[in-house]
């Protein structure tokens, strides 16, 4: 459809409505006093990215988002302030600084990337228009964890033990503190 | 379906996008009082980087599936500092009876 | 099944690691189990004995398997095992002397502080010696040579308490193992020049001996000479031999290492060990015979034909009785190669099994002996006929076949054999052996009736009987000092039969072709003149000391000098002391004075002193120059730290935000150092394309 002379796809108004969910929940985020609303934004905020994911054609990276940030990292968070539960009555503004300031250096920061994406040469020059429709599944994406990739797969999995055990060391009882 | 899903949607949105998200946490991490809010700005910003990664694996002329292989490392390192992070988090709060990383300063010598 | 012949040699590992591992607990505090070990192996033995010499008949060849062990180089040196006549009576011999060895040997180390210990070496010993026999490549057969080496000296030095048995250990040792370099040296010779660690198969060395006949007899000059170099390496190897076989002049070892265990002796001084030098130099024969020179078949021809008289020489003017038996190995195995060096290679072979089973003997019967009696030395003994009647008629049968008496004795026979190779081949030699074998029955006869016949002489002696389980191996092994002669009689030679094809085919033809003139069968010269010299050795030795017809007294002023010379060995050990030990410390003086003074004085403390010098000008400049660099640095520093002090607050939040002030400030350089055309304001259009 036509709305002032543009071409309008149902795409564009799909991609409008999520990315405005997304950035409206990430200001969400940061600017609610009560630390368990923010982090229940950020569930929305994750929702949100996984559809930007969809809409980039990536569909098998949009069910990895929910799957794993929403439904474990946001939970693990909620839980975390549930464990330390006097967190919640802290406010926002009591930062040292003041807001207004870490505003202007972020926003200026913005602009900067804002104007670097907008004149950016390759913009035109080596990426299409629409994103790739071929091998994007399931398939392609183990084959790529699993041959070229599978070092740093593995490494992954190091990692992830390493953090298990340290988690659990830092967050254990220190009962020789204690006594 | 005989074109993408995203037609007639230029990288260049999705790219703003993401700076928005990543501008968003960086004045989140600056003005969070609270540890686990520090947390949420990071995530914030991990996930700015992880669309800007997709999007350019999606949308070069050689597709390439790094862009999301790399986007899945980036959400199990995620999921880690998390672990780490909270698990920081709860030793601290049960210590010192808060989280406000304002009053936080052993790192200062 | 010769396919599992690897097997024999590892069953005594296996008992030696049981043994070292459990010690006492085990059933007989671990002799039953390296007995077992060494029975198993004696019938695996008995198999392939069987299997080549009975049912096999003449197409049984060489069996050889090789696994690859480790590349050198373009070289990859296999391991592995090779079985063949030679192979198959070496380990006839050697299984069957250690497990009669080890079963007299639970009665004879009875109640020793270190028993276990004792048969794990037994056990370990017996390994290396199969091993050795079995090996089908030079440097394996090597290392069980060493290894073998290494058992004889801590065998040797078993009552480690005594300083003597100590210093007999360390002499062994050291005195082989200058033949060992020797070995070594040819051992690596060998590899050069025919690139290969395996002696046999269509890559072997045998066959590259065999191929290259002339890169083989280029002439090496070795001081003055000039050598065929397959002459040098048969030299070089024969070194080894010299060693281990003690031979003159590197014999000096074998008669101190009696200090051991008497069944050591029997096992390891008198039947395996010192043969394998003579295995040796049997196995390398093919590199002796493809010399046309001769020359390093020349020089083993002769040392073994002057070893032989030596020793026997020396043995007739020694008390102890088992020095008697020493220096009697000594001549026997200078016999062995003798005959190697007068193309007796069957006979050498044949002497070596013989000899092995009533030396081993004879040892063992001296065990009882000094088991019965308490002491070695002759003089002390006497009149035990009648209280070890066992002991002396299984004793009497070997002498007679170390003696050579013919047609009832093992060692009639294979000593004739060696004759009549001698006899034909080379007139020096032979006669030399005559002589010896004069000699072996009359010192021999001399011990016979100092220690059994006439009275007791001293009375303090309540000689006995040893137990059963000592008497039993005593006669076995006199058994076999008759009847294992029977397989090679000069009448019907199946032993020749099956031994001559171990050669291969070319060099089993150079081997006849230098024999031919031999007649076939049994030679009467020969067999008149050597039996004539060892009854008449007995008949002197009955008529001093049987019937005391000529006294020992009235040879005295005549024979005194010479008695005393031969009883002190030839001063053999005393020259080298005078000569080697005492040529080394004076040289070790000589570089202990020259350290002193020269490196130590000169030298060093030279280095010392400049050192110092520049050292303090070292220092002036370190504290003046170095030093206040140094501070001017830390100062910058702390002043630097004390104004940034107030910027570190420990808040997170501000740190952040310093970063990504830090941050915005980079980004906008880089953009504007890079990008010459940058629109301040958004194109809005770039959003649509």
């Amino acid at each position: 459809m036509h709305i002032f002379g543009l071409f309008i796809t149902g795409y564009q108004v799909a991609f409008v409505a999520v990315a405005g969910l997304t950035v409206l929940a990430a200001v969400g985020v940061v600017l609610v006093p009560n630390i368990l609303r923010a982090a229940l934004c950020l569930g929305v905020m994750l929702m949100g990215v996984a559809g930007l994911y969809a809409l980039m054609n990536a569909p098998f990276l949009a069910v990895v988002q929910v799957m794993i940030y929403v439904g474990a990292i946001t939970t693990m968070i909620i839980l975390a302030v549930f464990l330390s539960n006097r967190v919640m009555k802290i406010g926002f503004f009591q930062a040292v600084y003041n807001p207004l300031l870490a505003a202007a250096a972020a926003g200026v920061m913005f602009l900067f990337l804002l104007v670097t994406v907008a004149n950016s040469v390759w913009v035109q020059g080596i990426v299409e228009k629409t994103p790739a429709t071929k091998d994007v599944g399931v398939q392609s994406v183990a084959t790529a964890l699993l041959q070229p990739y599978v070092f740093p797969f593995e490494l992954a999995s190091v990692v992830l033990l390493a953090v298990l055990i340290g988690a659990v060391v830092i967050a254990k009882e220190d009962t020789a503190d204690e006594s | 379906m005989s074109h993408s899903l995203a037609y007639g949607i230029p990288i260049s949105w999705f790219l703003t996008v993401g700076a928005m998200l990543f501008c968003i946490g960086l004045f989140g991490m600056m003005v969070r009082r609270s540890a686990i809010g520090m947390l949420l700005s990071i995530e914030l910003m991990l996930n700015a980087a992880n669309i800007n990664l997709v999007a350019f694996g999606s949308y070069l002329k050689l597709p390439s599936i790094a862009g999301q292989v790399f986007a899945i490392f980036v959400i199990t390192l995620a999921a880690a500092e998390a672990a780490v992070g909270l698990a920081i988090v709860i030793n601290i709060y049960r210590n010192e009876q808060h989280i406000d990383a304002d009053k936080i300063s052993v790192m200062k010598m | 099944m010769v396919q599992y012949a690897w097997l024999i040699p590892l069953v005594p590992v296996a008992a030696f690691v049981l043994i070292v591992a459990f010690g006492r607990r085990l059933p007989g505090q671990g002799a039953y189990v390296a007995i077992a070990g060494m029975l198993a192996s004696l019938v695996m033995s008995i198999g392939i004995a069987l299997q080549w010499f009975v049912f096999g008949g003449s197409n049984v060849g060489l069996y050889n398997h090789s696994v690859s062990w480790m590349p050198v180089g373009n070289t990859n040196i296999n391991m592995g095992f090779s079985v063949d006549s030679l192979t198959a009576v070496m380990l006839i011999v050697v299984t069957v002397v250690a497990s009669m060895v080890m079963i007299y040997s639970i009665g004879y180390m009875h109640g020793d502080k270190r028993y276990p210990r004792y048969f794990s070496y037994l056990s370990l010993f017996s390994a290396a010696m199969l091993a050795l026999v079995i090996a089908n490549n030079i440097l394996l057969m090597f290392m069980a040579w060493e290894l073998v080496g290494l058992t004889s000296y801590l065998l040797i030095g078993f009552w480690f308490e005594k300083p003597s048995a100590m210093r007999a250990a360390k002499k062994a040792f050291l005195v082989t193992r200058v033949g060992d370099v020797g070995f070594m040296a040819g051992m690596m010779l060998l590899f050069i020049t025919t690139g290969t660690m395996n002696l046999f198969g269509s890559e072997g060395a045998f066959e590259h001996i065999a191929t290259h006949p002339s890169q083989m007899n280029a002439l090496v000059h070795v001081g003055p000479w000039a050598i065929p170099l397959v002459g040098l390496i048969g030299l070089l190897l024969f070194c080894g031999a010299v060693g281990k076989s003690a031979q003159f002049p590197l014999h000096v070892w074998l008669p101190d290492a009696m200090e051991g265990p008497t069944p050591v002796s029997a096992l390891i001084h008198a039947a395996t060990m010192v043969a394998a030098g003579v295995y040796l130099v049997a196995r390398m024969y093919p590199v002796y015979l493809s010399d046309p020179s001769h020359i390093a078949l020349t020089v083993v021809a002769y040392v073994g034909a002057f070893t032989a008289l030596f020793a026997a020489s020396i043995g007739i003017a020694q008390n102890d009785i088992k020095k008697v038996l020493a220096y009697s190995t000594v001549s026997q195995l200078g016999y062995m190669i003798m005959s190697l060096g007068v193309f007796g290679y069957v006979a050498a072979i044949f002497h070596l099994m013989t000899h092995a089973f009533f030396k081993a003997q004879l040892f063992l019967g001296s065990g009882s002996v000094i088991h019965g009696t308490g002491t070695q030395d002759m003089r002390e003994m006497g009149g035990l006929k009648k209280k070890m009647p066992v002991t002396y008629w299984t004793f009497l049968i070997s002498t007679l076949s170390l003696c050579g008496i013919p047609f009832v004795t093992a060692g009639g026979w294979s000593k004739e054999e060696i004759l009549t190779v001698a006899y034909h081949t080379n007139p020096v030699v032979f006669w030399a052996g005559v002589l010896g074998a004069f000699t072996t029955s009359f010192y021999m006869f001399r011990l016979v009736y100092m220690t059994f016949h006439g009275e007791p002489r001293d009375h303090k002696i309540h000689a006995h009987e040893s137990p059963k389980v000592m008497l039993v191996p005593l006669i076995i092994l006199a058994f076999l000092a008759i009847f294992a002669g029977y397989v090679g009689t000069p009448f019907h030679n199946s032993f020749e039969h099956n031994m001559a094809p171990v050669l291969g085919e070319q060099f089993e033809g150079i081997l006849e072709h230098n024999l031919d003139m031999i007649p076939h069968g049994f030679f009467m010269p020969v067999f008149l003149i050597g039996t004539f010299a060892a009854l008449l050795g007995i008949f002197f030795a009955t008529l001093i000391w049987k019937w005391h017809v000529i006294k020992i007294e009235k040879l005295e002023p005549a024979f005194g000098w010479l008695a005393k010379i031969v009883e002190n060995k030839y001063y053999i050990d005393e020259i080298y002391q005078a000569t080697i030990i005492r040529g080394l410390m004076l040289a070790a003086a000589l570089l202990y004075w020259f350290d002193k003074w020269v490196i130590d004085y000169v030298i060093v403390n030279g280095v010392g002193y400049m050192s110092l010098v520049l050292a303090r000008a070292w220092w002036w400049i370190d504290r003046n120059i170095v030093d206040g660099l140094v501070n001017l640095a830390g100062w910058i520093t702390g002043t630097l730290g004390r104004g940034l002090r107030y910027v570190q607050t420990g808040v997170t939040q501000q740190y952040v935000f310093l970063l990504v002030v830090a941050m915005v400030i980079i980004s906008l350089v880089f953009v504007a150092g890079n990008y010459s055309e940058v629109s301040w304001i958004p194109p809005i259009t770039g959003f649509f394309h």
